[in-house]
């Protein structure tokens, strides 16, 4: 079986035999580190805008908001 | 809301105080990651705040109730309010000038309508809004006290691995300085308390190395798992930097304690101090036999350290003179046998 190199950016670590990923473990875990960041703005962002626009909307819908 | 109040610049008192300050960050000097999104939202609260302090005085100048509490606000069709921008209509008023709830015509000045008013209170959305401005400002007190917290604490851990490690350090020292000791009796004791405390120090880096490894062996392999419930990369790295310390330390000081007691003859003791030195390696690190190339992967370094090195420790030491079986020639094994 040939020696495989992990496919990270800037990464020449040499996987062993029998690797089931394709990036090393230290690769893997920064990508998972990235994706927790995206997830956090998104999910502010979602909080903070998105939310309340939504519970405005369905409270109108449910007729209710306060006269 | 369509009417809101315009202040000219000449109206504004400028306050100029350097204590005070509209940014809510500076508020906190450290908080988590976690409680940023808490100050962007004391952030918009607070400047809902703001907007609704700027409109409601315009709604106090529509009508004259003076109740703190409610206000009217007037509903305008979109006709009406086309007629009223062209002037076909205006707002009926009285002789002294206060407005009516009437549209007149412009030209026969009569009533063509009158104006829908709407009551809503605006106390209590402000009142609202100040609650939640103050919740997430605990909150996020909170949370920068939890920060603070978990900062003290891997401070007073890393400390205790430093102690660890001068300890260790500091044996390699004594060794060489013991050497230089001419008198054969000060220079036995100075080599024998090197040992002991050699082997002390070796022991609390075993455990707390044993702690790490253990702690790398439970995170997670999966990207999902990793995602879930996986540490930060940056404590992993932390982690793995110091259990390589912490082997290299192991390693010194298991060879100063070894060279103490051969210093003064004593080659079982040496030997036995290596033994167990390789039985703490291939417990920790080569029971599982996943773990050494799962340390090659996470390691920050992409060398494979782990699957190079810790093979080479254990066969070194296995190879060393002491642990060596000295046979002799129709002898048994310590040569003591006569022919």
């Amino acid at each position: 079986m040939e020696q495989r190199e992990c496919k990270g950016k800037n990464c020449t670590r040499i996987l062993p035999k029998g690797y089931k990923y394709k990036y090393c473990e230290q690769c893997r875990g920064k990508q998972v580190g990235i994706v927790k960041k995206i997830f956090a703005v998104v999910g502010g962002i979602f909080s903070i805008i998105l939310l309340p626009l939504i519970v405005n909307i369905v409270k109108r819908l449910l007729g209710m908001r306060d006269k | 809301m369509d009417d809101v109040i315009y202040i000219s610049p000449e109206g504004v008192e400028v306050v100029e105080n350097s204590d005070y300050s509209d940014d809510i960050t500076k508020q906190f000097s450290s908080l988590p990651d976690v409680a940023k999104s808490l100050l962007m939202g004391a952030n918009v609260a607070l400047k809902n705040i703001e907007k609704m302090l700027y409109t409601a005085p315009a709604f106090v100048e529509l009508v004259r109730s003076s109740i703190p509490q409610e206000m009217f606000k007037v509903i305008l069709t979109d006709e009406q309010k086309a007629k009223i921008a062209s002037g076909a209509i205006k707002l009926m008023t009285k002789k002294d000038g206060s407005l009516m709830a009437n549209l007149i015509s412009t030209k026969t000045k009569k009533i063509v309508s009158t104006i829908s008013l709407e009551k809503i209170n605006i106390s209590p959305e402000i009142t609202q809004a100040m609650t939640n401005y103050a919740t997430q400002m605990q909150m996020a007190q909170i949370a920068e006290q939890i920060q603070l917290v978990q900062i003290a604490v891997e401070e007073v851990r890393q400390g205790q691995e430093y102690d660890r490690l001068a300890t260790a350090y500091s044996c390699q020292q004594k060794l060489l300085q013991a050497e230089k000791i001419n008198n054969a009796g000060l220079k036995e004791n100075a080599l024998l308390r090197i040992a002991q405390d050699a082997e002390d120090s070796r022991n609390l880096l075993m455990k707390s190395q044993s702690a790490n490894v253990d702690i790398i062996k439970n995170e997670p392999e999966s990207y999902w798992a990793k995602f879930v419930s996986g540490s930060k990369q940056q404590k992993i790295d932390t982690r793995m930097n110091e259990i390589r310390e912490s082997l290299c330390a192991v390693n010194m000081v298991s060879l100063v304690e070894a060279m103490a007691y051969q210093e003064m003859g004593e080659y079982d003791a040496a030997k036995q101090s290596l033994e167990y030195y390789a039985r703490f390696i291939s417990d920790t690190y080569f029971a599982d036999p996943d773990l050494i190339n799962r340390l090659d992967m996470i390691d920050p370094s992409p060398e494979n350290y782990w699957s190079k090195n810790l093979p080479k420790i254990v066969s070194r030491i296995a190879t060393l003179p002491y642990n060596m079986e000295q046979k002799y020639i129709g002898g048994c094994e310590n040569g003591t046998e006569r022919m």
